[in-house]
C-alpha cells in the first residue's frame, strides 16, 4: 500500500519518466492567454474575477526519431529546421538586390540524406516570402571541382560563386543560396549569397 | 525562604507532540528528493566535447544579470563555474556580475554614433534566470500530513536560462532560452523507495544525487555548443568583413 501511495506522483505525471525517456520530449510551458491563442479550449476560460488557480499547459511533443538514431548534429539541425529556414530566408532576401530572381539553393552538409531536407525547407521558406524558386542545380566543371575543393571554405565559396557565374550555370538574375557547415563540432548552419558572381556571407 | 522563579507547567501533551514533530522534522532531513527534468533545449544533442580547448586564446566575457533568480552572490557563483567552463577550454574569460557595468559599456552608446573606443572581447555571454512556474501541489502536502509522510508532498517549478551572445561591439550572435523543470518531493515512504531503487546502482546513476549532477552537466555542454556555434559565426563574419574591406 506504501508503496503505491509514494509513487502515485509519478504515475500522475506523464513527465515523470526515465531521463532516456525524458530526452525524447521537448516541452514549453505556456501561460494562460497563451494556450488559448495556439490551443484553443485545452485549458478553462479564466473567471472574470479571476481564479484561484494559476493555470498553465505544459505543451509536449515528441521526437520524430529517438535521440540515437540520428547523428547530434542531423538531429539537432533537423529539430529546428523551419526556423532557421525561415531566418535565413528572410536574411538571404534581404540582403539580396533589387528586381525579380530566381532563387536557386544548393546545401553542403555532411550527409546526404539531410541535404535534400534542408533544400526542400529553404526553398519553401523562401516561396513564403514570395518569391520565385527554381529547382535547376548548379554545376561546376571537373577542373573547377579539383581546385575548389581544395581551398579554405572562405575563399572556396567565393571562388566557386565566381565560376558559376562565368561557366553559365548561374544565368543572369539567379540567386544562388548556399547552406554549409563549415566546422565538423558545430549545430547550426552557415549560409551565403552567389548573385552575378559575387559572394556574400549572410552567416 | 526566597520564592524561586518556576517555568509555567507544561502538559505532559504538549511537550510529547512538540517532540514528535521535532522528531519528525529532523527525522524527515533526509528525505527530500529533488530531481531535474529537462523542457527545452537542455537536452538538444551536442556534438562539442567541452575537455578539449575550442576557444583557444578566445576573449570572452561572462556576464551574469542579477535578477528573479540569480541573486548577486549566485550570479557571482554561476560567473565562476561558467568562467572555469571556458577556461578550460582554452578561453581568457572575464567575468562581470555586478547589475549594470555591462550596460554602462554597451547599452547606453549613443545611436547610430561610433565610439572610438577598442573592444577589448571578443564574445560576451549574458545569462539570466528566472522563475517560469512553481506550483505547491496543496493536496499532495494534506496527503503527506494526513499518512504521516508516507505520501510524499510536491512542489516544483519551471525556470529559463536566457542566453545571449554578442560579439566585442554589441553585436547579437545568439539568443537561447534553455527550459527545466524542478521537482521536489519531501516523504519518507518515496525518500525509501528512492533509496532502495538507488542500491547497487553506480553513483552516477542515482537518483538521490541527480539534481546537480544532471542540471550542471546538461547547462554546461549546451552552453558550450551555443558558444561554439556562435564564435565559428562571428569568425565567418569577422572574415567577410575583412574581405569587404578596401
Amino acid at each position: 500500500m506504501m508503496a503505491v501511495f509514494a509513487i502515485l506522483p509519478f504515475l500522475v505525471n506523464p513527465l515523470n519518466l526515465p531521463r532516456e525517456k525524458q530526452d525524447r520530449l521537448e516541452c514549453e510551458r505556456l501561460s494562460h492567454a497563451e494556450a488559448n491563442a495556439r490551443h484553443p479550449g485545452v485549458l478553462p476560460p479564466e473567471k472574470p474575477r479571476g481564479d484561484y488557480l494559476d493555470r498553465t499547459l505544459l505543451l509536449c511533443r515528441e521526437r520524430i526519431a529517438p535521440p540515437e538514431l540520428r547523428h547530434p548534429r542531423d538531429e539537432s539541425v533537423l529539430f529546428e529546421l523551419g526556423e532557421q529556414a525561415s531566418a535565413l530566408a528572410e536574411a538571404a532576401t534581404s540582403a539580396a538586390p533589387d528586381g525579380d530572381h530566381v532563387w536557386l539553393v544548393e546545401a553542403n552538409y555532411p550527409n546526404a540524406q539531410v541535404v535534400p531536407k534542408l533544400t526542400f525547407a529553404t526553398k519553401v521558406a523562401l516561396m513564403r516570402r514570395g518569391v520565385t524558386v527554381s529547382d535547376r542545380l548548379v554545376a561546376l566543371g571537373a577542373g573547377d571541382v579539383d581546385v575548389i575543393t581544395r581551398m579554405e571554405p572562405m575563399q572556396a565559396y567565393p571562388a566557386a560563386c565566381h565560376r558559376y557565374a562565368e561557366s553559365g550555370s548561374l544565368r543572369e538574375g539567379d540567386v544562388l543560396l548556399t547552406l554549409m557547415v563549415l566546422d565538423p563540432r558545430e549545430t547550426s548552419l552557415h549560409a551565403g549569397l552567389c548573385t552575378d558572381g559575387r559572394w556574400t556571407w549572410l552567416r | 525562604m526566597p520564592l524561586a522563579l518556576r517555568p509555567p507547567p507544561v502538559s505532559r501533551a504538549v511537550r510529547r507532540s512538540v517532540l514528535a514533530w521535532l522528531g519528525l522534522v529532523v527525522g524527515l532531513s533526509g528525505c527530500v528528493v529533488r530531481q531535474y527534468q529537462p523542457l527545452s533545449t537542455l537536452q538538444r544533442p551536442v556534438i562539442v566535447d567541452p575537455t578539449l580547448p575550442n576557444f583557444a586564446d578566445l576573449d570572452i566575457t561572462v556576464h551574469c544579470v542579477p535578477g528573479e533568480l540569480l541573486t548577486r552572490s549566485r550570479a557571482g557563483v554561476l560567473c565562476d563555474k561558467v568562467g572555469l567552463l571556458f577556461e578550460a577550454q582554452g578561453a581568457n574569460v572575464t567575468t562581470i556580475d555586478t547589475e549594470g557595468r555591462f550596460a554602462e559599456r554597451f547599452g547606453d552608446a549613443p545611436e547610430g554614433g561610433e565610439t572610438d573606443e577598442t573592444p577589448r572581447h571578443d564574445l560576451i555571454l549574458e545569462l539570466r534566470a528566472r522563475k517560469t512556474h512553481s506550483s505547491n501541489r496543496l493536496f499532495s502536502w494534506a496527503a503527506w500530513a494526513a499518512s504521516f509522510s508516507v505520501f510524499p508532498g510536491v512542489w516544483e517549478s519551471s525556470f529559463a536560462q536566457d542566453v545571449v551572445i554578442r560579439d566585442g561591439s554589441g553585436f547579437l550572435l545568439a539568443t537561447h532560452t534553455l527550459e527545466g523543470r524542478l521537482v521536489t518531493r519531501y516523504g519518507l515512504g518515496h525518500a525509501l523507495l528512492v533509496r532502495l531503487a538507488d542500491v547497487g546502482r553506480a553513483r552516477d546513476k542515482r537518483v538521490m544525487d541527480s539534481l546537480g549532477r544532471e542540471l550542471s552537466e546538461d547547462m554546461y555542454t549546451q552552453l558550450s555548443q551555443l558558444m561554439l556555434n556562435a564564435k565559428l559565426h562571428w569568425s565567418v563574419l569577422q572574415a567577410a568583413s575583412a574581405e569587404e574591406a578596401p
